[in-house]
């Protein structure tokens, strides 16, 4: 048992010390050219265009107009749906409302 | 050619500038790449993008770091960027297999364990230490390979991977411990 954790322990070090074993490698003299071609095919970014920036600006004051729209529609109602409540609590309260059964004798 | 005039000819975008730099730093460049894909053609591809980048923020390099750290931490940059790009197709190409749709286009490396500082005798155990290096965490992984690979200092590691001196003293010693713990249980499955 001991024997073979010793292995193990052997095993081990010498697979890390491996990679000390590793020689630097030298450049490849072509990779300049290569380098140049990859940037001569590479289209560099180009800055966007005042036709790219006007559509972005519009599209953002569409989108906020939709935003501020939607907003007020859901307030208003709100609003009214509150004071329909309210109108219907006060007519509860004074005996107000009409119900089906105040007719059926 | 000095640092300072090397510079300058790179941000005035001078020919000879990125010659030379190429010439001064390809086979760093090319060997911290292999440390993370060791296979040649992936390395030499991926060096190539590493410069592209170099020449590209130029003129981002405010020159608080020496050419050397600047020029390291953008190949490190580069490789974790692939790394985190190959981790992410392979999820694609599981996903895919799983709903039935090929896998075909997720080509993400050139071919099998090729690196070229390997002598043939050292391959195998090589190739076995590189699968479990791929196996640690980002940073212990590079300061691993900063460390042991390229023989930098430790303050060079701190300067490249901008962390405290204690930080990559830390990395360093998780990433042994690490690796030793994969090992061991590795060798002990092969005892079985």
């Amino acid at each position: 048992m001991a024997k073979s954790r010793q292995h193990i322990e052997d095993e081990v070090n010498k697979t890390l010390a491996s990679f000390d074993q590793i020689e630097p490698v030298e450049g490849n003299p072509f990779l300049y050219t290569r380098i140049q071609e990859r940037m001569r095919s590479t289209p560099r970014a180009q800055p966007a265009s005042a036709y790219t920036a006007i559509l972005r600006l519009s599209l953002a004051a569409i989108l906020l107009a939709v935003n501020v729209g939607g907003v007020y529609s859901y307030y208003k109602q709100v609003q009214q749906m509150e004071q329909t409540q309210v109108l219907d609590n006060i007519a509860s309260e004074y005996g107000l409302t009409y119900e089906e059964s105040d007719t059926s004798f | 050619m000095d640092e300072k005039k090397l510079l300058a000819a790179l941000k005035s975008g001078s020919e000879e500038g990125y010659r030379t730099l190429v010439d001064l730093y390809q086979a760093k460049v090319i060997n911290i790449c292999l440390g993370y894909f060791p296979i040649q053609q992936d390395a030499e591809d991926l060096a190539q993008e590493v410069f592209v980048k170099l020449f590209s923020s130029v003129d981002k390099f405010r020159g608080e770091a020496s050419l050397g750290t600047w020029v390291y931490r953008i190949a490190v940059n580069k490789c974790l960027e692939m790394v985190r790009y190959r981790k992410r197709t392979k999820r694609m190409a599981f996903f895919q297999s799983l709903v039935g749709l090929d896998g075909q286009a997720m080509q993400i490396s050139s071919g099998q364990f090729d690196h070229p500082g390997v002598a043939l005798e050292n391959k195998e155990r090589t190739e076995l230490l590189y699968e479990h290096i791929e196996k640690l965490p980002e940073k212990q992984r590079t300061a691993f390979i900063l460390s042991r690979l390229e023989g930098l200092s430790y303050q060079e590691i701190c300067a490249i991977m901008e962390v405290s001196l204690s930080s990559v003293e830390s990395l360093l010693f998780r990433a042994k411990q690490n690796l030793k713990k994969t090992l061991r249980h590795y060798y002990e499955k092969q005892m079985i």
